[in-house]
C-alpha cells in the first residue's frame, strides 16, 4: 500500500495546496507579527512610524515590565483562570459527556422531548436580570463557581459530543451489551477510549472558552483579587478602546483625565493573554490524527 | 440474564409498553443524562420567568419582584420596534450580513480542513494548522483596530498596494460599497482556522479501511474527497450549518460597533446595534428584552426549516 | 470483554449519583467550598456582601457604605487589576478612623459597567452610592433627594456652589437629586500650533476668516510632511465637537435648540445659518482640511494624531489636546498649541464657540440606604479638604504620596506617587473617590520639564471658565428631561439617528445640500413634530 501510484493531477493538486496553504499562513501571520512586534515598541516610536511596524527601530520591554512586573495582581489573576480552566473543563467534559452519549441512543424513550428542550435554551433564556438572581439564591456570588457553573454545558458543544457518538457503529457496543454490561460501563470502557479525538476538540473548546470569557467574572465577582486574567486584560484594552463606544456615556468617558496605556501595552496585553494557552495546544493536536479510532479498535 | 438484555435496537421492542417499563429497562442512561438536565433545568429554566418582561415596563432597579409586578403593557415593545422606519432596514442588513458570513464563512474552515487533510507532511499541517487559529485567541476589539490600521488612506497597507498600481486611496470604512466585504473577509480571517478544527476532529473518525479499499479501486483523490471525506464529515457539517443558521439574526455585534460610523448606518446598522444604542443608555431592559424575543422566534422558524431540510437531504438534524 | 460483568453495576449506579449530588452539591455549598479551593482567593466569606472585602477584624459597629465606583476614576496605567487589597485596606480603615464609615468600594469594569451597575440595582443587593444621571431613576423612588442631607454637607455645597453646578441636579419641584461632577464649561476651543504660526509669521487667528486663512496656508505648507498634516481635527462619529467650536459664528442661537419665533423649541438644524455653517464645514472637507477619515476615527486615534506632532489646529474635547501636548513635544520638539483666551469670532460677529453646559450624571444616593447620614458626611469629609480628596484620589499621605515640591506644597498642591525605592507602595488607585470634578482638580498645578506651567494645568485652572470667549446659549440651565423624552417622543431614535447620519453624509458631500430641504421634511416625516411639542413643553415647563 505504501507505495501507491501517484498520478501526474495528484501531484498538481499536492503543489497547488501546499503553495495556497503558505499563502493563507503569511495571510494570518503578517498581521500578527505587527502585533508582536508592536508590543516591542515604545510609544514615540509608534507615534513617529504609525501602528504597521515590522522590525522595531529599538527594543522596548517596557509594556512587560509594567504588566508582569506589576506584582501579585497579575499572578493571582492567572491562577484563578488556572482554576476556572482546569475545573471547569473536567465538569464540562463530564456533564457533556454524560448528557450526550444518552441522548445518542435512538431507543431511549423521551430522547427527542429532552433534545427539544435542550435545543430550545439555545434561542431563548430568560435575560441577564434572572440569572444574577439564581446565582446571588444559589449562594455562588463573588466565587469562581458563579464563572463556572452557569455555563456547566455548552449546548452546541453538547450537539457536537452527541454527533460524533452518533458515528460509532452500534455493532462495538452490542458485544459488550450481550456480554451484561451496562451502558455506564460500556461508555466508561469502550465509548470513551474510542472519542480520544472528539473528547480532545469539545474539551479545547471548553477549556479555551473558559480561557477568553470574562463576562460572568465581570458581573458575578465583586473581589477584585478574585478576578480572572482576562478580565484584567480587557481593563487595559477598554481604557485605551471605550472611546469608540463613547455614545453610551460621553459625559462619563470625557471626565476620565488620565492618559490611556500605549499601543505598545495593548500588544503586550495580548501576547502575555494568548502565549500559555497556545502551549496546551500541541497536546491536544496528537489526537488529530487520521485512524486513531479504527486503529484502536482493531488492536 | 444473557437473554434478558435486549439489543440496542427499537425495531426489537415490544410495542406497547408503559414509562415505568422504559424507565427501568433503561435506568442507566437515564442517571446518565440526570445530572445534565438537572443543569439545563436549575439554569436555564428557572430563570426563564425573565420573558415575561418583554411584555411589561421594567426597569431593573424593581428588582425580582419587579418583574412579576410590574405593568403589563402587551405588545407595546414589539410595536414601538416596528414603528421605526428604520426597523426593515435593520431587520434586512441583519440577515443579509449574517447570510454573506454563511455564504463565505461556513465553506471556508470546510475547505480548510478538506486542504489540510490532503497535506502528507506531518511537520507542514501542524505548522499550518497552528498558524491558522491563532487569530481566534484576538480580541474583537484588537482585530478591528488592525482592520483600522489596515484600510487607513494615509499609510495603510491596502491603499499603499492601491496607490502603487495608480489607484485612488479609498475610504474603505466609510464607504457602503465596501463595508459590509471588510466585515466578512475579517470574520473569515478570525475564525476559519479555529472553525477547521472540528472538521479535522470529524475526519479522523472516518475508518481508513475506506481508504484503502477505495485505493485498491484504483479511486483518485479527488474521488476520495468526494466520496469518503465529505460524507465522513457530513453530521458534522449538518449541524453546524443548523447551528450558524440559528445564530444568523446575532450577526456579529462587537464587530459592527467598533467599525461603523454614521456614513455606513444604512448597511451596518443591525438589530443588535440599534438595541443596543436605543436600549442601553436609559436602562431600556424590557424593550432590549423583546427584541431578543423577535431575534428568538425569527431563528427559531429558520431553525426548523433547516433541521427539515436536513433530515431531508438524509443528514442528521437536531432531533 | 469479559471484565464488564455485572459486579460493576453497583460502582456505576454510584457514579452516576455521585455526578447528580455533586451538581446540587456545587450549587448549594459553593461558597465554603470555592475559598477552600482556589487557592488565590483571601479567605473571606462571599455570603455576605457588605463585607466582602472588609476583614473580620473589624468592629462590627460602623455604618458600612457600599459604593459602585463607576465614576471612570482610577485608569492610570497599572490600576488595571484594581488595588491591592492591603493598600485599600489601609485607605478604608484611614477614612474610618477619619469618618466613623467603613466605605465598601468596589471598583467597577473598565468594560461592562453599566451592565454591572443594572445587576447590582436588580439583585437587592446593598448599594448605597453610584455615579450615574438622576432623571433615569429619580421618578421610580429608587434614589433619595439630598436637600435636607446637604445641610449638614456645607463643603459640598461650597464646593459645587461658584460653579454653577447645582442647577443640573435639580428638578423643577426644587429636589436636589445628586451631587454633582460635571459643571458648565468651555471645553471645545480652537486650538492652534504657535510653533507653526511663528513659521508663517502669522498670529494667533481671532476670526473664523484668519483661522480659515492659517489652515489653508498650512495645508499648502504642510509642515508636517508627505502630505500628511492634519490642518483640522475633530473628534469622530459625529459633527457635535464641529458644533461646539463653530457653529455659533453662523447660527445666532449657538449650539443646542432654539426658540422659535412661533414660540416653540427647535433642533438646531432647523435654525437659519445652520446650512451655512454645514456648508463651510463640507468645503474645508472636500478641500482636505479636515482628514477625509475624520468622522470615523474613535477617540484614541484623535489623540494619536495629536500626539504625533501632525495637527494644526483642534476642534475637539479640551483634553484630547491638553492631556496630549506632552506628547507631541516629545516627537515634535519645539511644538506647542497656543491658548487665545478671547476666542475665534465667526461671520455673523458672535464668538464661534458655545459654552457647554453641566450633565445630569453625578452621584446618587439609594433610597434603600440605611444610613444616609453617614454616606452624606464621608462624601463631606471628602470635600472638606484636599488632602482628605487626595485620600480618595491617590491612598494614603507618606504612604502613597507626597507632596512633589513640600516647599510650596500648599500652593501647587502637585503630588508624586512615592516609589517603591523610597519605601512606598503603588497599589490603590481611586476606589474610594467621592469628589470628583473641577472643585477639587482645579487645586492641583502641574509644570512640564522647563519649569512652565503644563498646558493641562493652565487650562484646567484658568481658561475652562473662559465665559467670555464663548457664546452663551439660552438654554444653558435648562435640562430636558431624558426618560420623559423617551416616552413622549416615540421616534426618538429614527430621529437622532437620521441627523447623524444624513449630516454626515452632507459634511463628506455624499449628499448634496441642495438636498437640505428634503432632509428637514424627512425628519418632519420621522416625527419631529412631536418632538417640538415635547422639548416645548418641558421648556415651558421648567422655565
Amino acid at each position: 500500500m505504501r507505495l501507491k501510484r501517484i498520478t501526474r493531477g495528484e501531484w498538481i493538486f499536492r503543489i497547488v495546496n501546499t503553495i495556497v496553504l503558505i499563502g493563507f499562513s503569511l495571510i494570518i501571520l503578517i498581521p500578527l507579527w505587527t502585533v508582536v512586534m508592536n508590543s516591542f515598541v515604545s510609544q514615540a516610536e509608534i507615534m513617529r512610524r504609525g501602528v504597521f511596524i515590522f522590525i522595531p527601530e529599538e527594543w522596548n520591554l517596557d509594556a512587560y515590565r509594567l504588566l508582569l512586573g506589576k506584582g501579585s495582581n497579575v499572578y493571582r489573576a492567572y491562577l484563578n483562570t488556572f482554576f476556572i480552566v482546569t475545573v471547569g473543563t473536567a465538569l464540562n467534559l463530564v456533564f457533556t459527556i454524560t448528557l450526550a452519549y444518552g441522548l445518542s441512543k435512538r431507543y431511549l424513550k423521551g430522547r427527542v422531548f429532552f433534545t427539544g428542550m435542550i435545543f430550545f435554551t439555545m434561542l431563548f433564556n430568560g435575560g441577564m436580570v434572572p440569572n444574577y438572581i439564581l446565582v446571588k439564591s444559589l449562594g455562588l456570588l463573588d466565587s469562581l463557581w458563579a464563572v463556572i457553573m452557569p455555563g456547566l454545558v455548552s449546548t452546541w458543544n453538547m450537539f457536537i459530543m452527541r454527533n460524533f457518538f452518533y458515528a460509532i457503529p452500534d455493532s462495538l457496543e452490542e458485544a459488550a451489551f450481550l456480554d451484561g454490561a451496562n451502558p455506564i460501563q460500556v461508555l466508561v470502557k469502550i465509548i470513551l477510549p474510542l472519542s480520544l479525538p472528539s473528547i480532545a476538540t469539545i474539551g479545547l473548546f471548553y477549556a479555551v472558552g473558559h480561557w477568553n470569557s470574562w463576562f460572568g467574572a465581570m458581573l458575578y465577582i465583586n473581589t477584585n483579587t478574585r478576578l480572572p486574567m482576562q478580565n484584567i486584560l480587557r481593563n487595559i484594552v477598554a481604557t485605551t478602546s471605550a472611546a469608540a463606544l463613547q455614545d453610551v456615556d460621553t459625559a462619563l468617558f470625557e471626565t476620565m483625565q488620565s492618559p490611556p496605556p500605549s499601543q505598545a501595552m495593548k500588544a503586550a496585553t495580548i501576547i502575555v493573554g494568548t502565549v500559555p494557552i497556545l502551549v496546551v495546544y500541541p497536546f491536544i493536536q496528537k489526537y488529530f490524527v487520521k485512524g486513531v479510532m479504527v486503529g484502536s479498535i482493531k488492536g | 440474564m444473557r437473554q434478558q438484555r435486549q439489543p440496542a435496537s427499537p425495531s426489537l421492542l415490544p410495542a406497547k409498553r408503559g414509562a415505568l417499563y422504559y424507565l427501568r429497562k433503561d435506568r442507566f442512561l437515564y442517571l446518565l443524562i440526570l445530572p445534565g438536565l438537572l443543569y439545563y433545568v436549575v439554569f436555564k429554566y428557572l430563570p426563564m420567568f425573565g420573558i415575561v418582561i418583554a411584555f411589561k415596563d421594567y426597569q431593573p432597579f424593581m428588582g425580582l419582584e419587579g418583574i412579576f409586578s410590574s405593568e403589563w403593557v402587551g405588545l407595546h415593545h414589539f410595536k414601538r420596534f416596528f414603528m421605526s422606519q428604520f426597523s426593515w432596514q435593520l431587520i434586512r442588513n441583519t440577515l443579509l450580513i449574517s447570510v454573506l458570513k454563511l455564504f463565505w464563512g461556513f465553506p471556508a474552515p470546510i475547505i480548510l480542513a478538506l486542504m489540510l487533510n490532503e497535506v502528507r507532511q506531518r511537520r507542514f499541517k501542524k505548522v499550518v494548522q497552528t498558524i491558522s487559529y491563532l487569530p481566534h485567541f484576538l480580541s474583537t476589539v484588537i482585530v478591528c483596530g488592525m482592520i483600522r490600521t489596515l484600510t487607513s488612506t494615509d499609510g495603510g497597507l491596502i491603499n499603499l498596494v492601491l496607490t502603487l498600481l495608480g489607484q485612488e486611496p479609498i475610504f474603505f470604512l466609510g464607504d457602503t460599497r465596501y463595508f459590509r466585504s471588510i466585515l466578512v473577509i475579517s470574520d473569515i480571517w478570525q475564525s476559519v482556522g479555529w472553525g477547521s478544527i472540528v472538521y479535522l476532529a470529524a475526519m479522523t473518525g472516518i475508518d481508513t479501511e475506506l481508504y484503502e479499499a477505495a485505493e485498491v479501486d484504483g479511486a483518485s483523490w479527488l474521488q476520495k474527497m468526494w466520496t469518503i471525506t465529505l460524507p465522513g464529515i457530513m453530521p458534522v457539517v449538518s449541524i453546524m450549518l443548523i447551528f450558524r443558521v440559528g445564530n444568523l439574526l446575532s450577526g456579529g455585534f462587537e464587530q459592527i460597533l467598533l467599525l461603523y460610523s454614521p456614513m455606513v448606518y444604512s448597511v451596518a446598522d443591525l438589530i443588535s446595534t440599534y438595541v443596543y444604542r436605543e436600549g442601553l443608555v436609559n436602562m431600556k431592559y424590557s424593550f432590549t428584552t423583546a427584541i431578543d424575543l423577535f431575534t428568538s422566534l425569527v431563528a427559531m422558524i429558520l431553525v426548523l426549516g433547516t433541521n427539515w431540510l436536513a433530515k431531508k437531504a438524509g443528514q442528521e438534524g437536531i432531533w | 470483554m469479559h471484565l464488564l460483568t455485572h459486579g460493576k453495576k453497583g460502582a456505576a449506579l454510584l457514579c452516576s449519583a455521585v455526578l447528580t449530588l455533586s451538581l446540587l452539591a456545587a450549587c448549594g455549598e459553593a461558597p465554603s467550598t470555592s475559598s477552600a479551593a482556589a487557592p488565590s482567593q483571601t479567605g473571606a466569606s462571599s455570603t455576605a456582601p457588605a463585607s466582602s472585602s472588609a476583614p473580620a477584624e473589624k468592629p462590627a459597629e460602623p455604618p458600612v457604605i457600599v459604593l459602585y465606583q463607576n465614576s471612570g476614576a482610577g485608569t492610570g496605567a497599572g490600576s488595571e487589576a484594581g488595588s491591592n487589597p492591603e493598600d485599600l485596606k489601609m485607605v478604608q480603615d484611614y477614612i474610618l478612623e477619619q469618618t466613623g464609615v467603613w466605605l465598601d468600594a468596589r471598583l467597577a469594569p473598565k468594560e461592562g459597567a453599566k451592565e454591572k451597575l443594572t445587576m447590582l440595582l436588580a439583585s437587592g443587593e446593598q448599594l448605597d452610592l453610584w455615579y450615574d444621571n438622576w432623571m433615569t431613576y429619580y421618578k421610580n423612588g429608587i434614589i433619595t433627594p439630598l436637600n435636607d442631607l446637604l445641610n449638614e454637607a456645607p463643603a459640598v455645597v461650597n464646593a459645587w456652589e461658584p460653579w454653577g453646578s447645582w442647577p443640573s441636579m435639580t428638578d423643577p419641584d426644587g429636589s436636589i437629586w445628586g451631587v454633582p461632577r460635571m459643571t458648565p464649561t468651555t471645553p471645545y476651543p480652537v486650538f492652534v500650533r504657535e510653533d507653526y504660526l511663528q513659521q508663517m509669521n502669522l498670529s494667533q487667528p481671532t476670526t473664523l476668516e484668519e483661522l480659515e486663512d492659517y489652515l489653508y496656508k498650512v495645508k499648502a505648507l504642510d509642515p508636517y510632511g508627505n502630505g500628511q498634516t492634519i490642518p483640522l481635527i475633530t473628534r469622530g462619529s459625529n459633527l457635535n465637537a464641529l458644533e461646539f467650536s463653530f457653529v455659533s459664528g453662523f447660527v445666532e442661537t449657538g449650539r443646542g435648540n432654539f426658540l422659535d419665533s412661533d414660540g416653540k423649541i427647535k433642533p438646531l438644524q432647523l435654525a437659519p445659518g445652520y446650512v451655512d455653517f454645514l456648508a463651510k464645514m463640507n468645503q474645508w472637507y472636500k478641500d482636505g482640511i479636515l482628514h477625509k477619515e475624520n468622522i470615523g476615527w474613535d477617540t484614541s486615534t484623535v489623540r494619536d494624531y495629536i500626539g504625533r506632532g501632525a495637527v494644526a489646529a483642534t476642534a475637539t474635547w479640551y483634553s484630547d489636546v491638553s492631556n496630549f501636548s506632552e506628547t507631541m513635544r516629545q516627537n515634535v520638539p519645539g511644538a506647542s498649541f497656543g491658548v487665545y483666551e478671547s476666542g475665534v469670532t465667526g461671520p455673523n460677529g458672535q464668538k464661534s464657540q458655545t459654552i457647554s453646559r453641566g450633565s445630569t450624571t453625578g452621584l446618587l444616593l439609594s433610597s434603600k440606604c440605611k444610613n444616609p447620614e453617614a454616606a452624606i458626611s464621608l462624601i463631606n469629609w471628602m470635600y472638606s479638604d484636599w488632602e482628605n480628596y487626595q485620600t480618595g484620589v491617590n491612598g494614603l499621605k507618606d504612604v502613597h504620596w507626597k507632596y512633589s515640591d513640600a516647599e510650596n506644597a500648599q500652593q501647587n498642591k502637585l503630588t508624586v506617587p512615592i516609589p517603591k525605592s523610597e519605601g512606598g507602595t503603588v497599589g490603590y488607585f481611586s476606589d474610594c473617590t467621592l469628589a470628583i470634578g473641577l472643585p477639587m482638580e482645579t487645586q492641583t498645578t502641574a509644570y512640564d520639564a522647563d519649569g512652565m506651567l503644563n498646558m493641562h494645568s493652565l487650562w484646567l485652572r484658568e481658561h475652562l471658565d473662559d465665559f467670555d470667549a464663548c457664546y452663551e446659549p439660552f438654554e444653558l440651565n435648562i435640562f430636558y428631561n431624558t426618560k420623559e423624552q423617551e416616552d413622549n417622543i416615540p421616534t426618538l431614535g429614527d430621529i437622532n439617528r437620521i441627523i447623524n447620519e444624513e449630516l454626515a453624509k452632507f459634511l463628506t458631500g455624499d449628499r448634496p445640500l441642495s438636498d437640505y430641504d428634503n432632509f428637514i421634511a424627512e425628519l418632519y416625516g420621522a416625527g419631529l413634530d412631536s418632538w417640538i411639542e415635547e422639548h416645548t413643553r418641558q421648556y415651558n415647563q421648567l422655565s
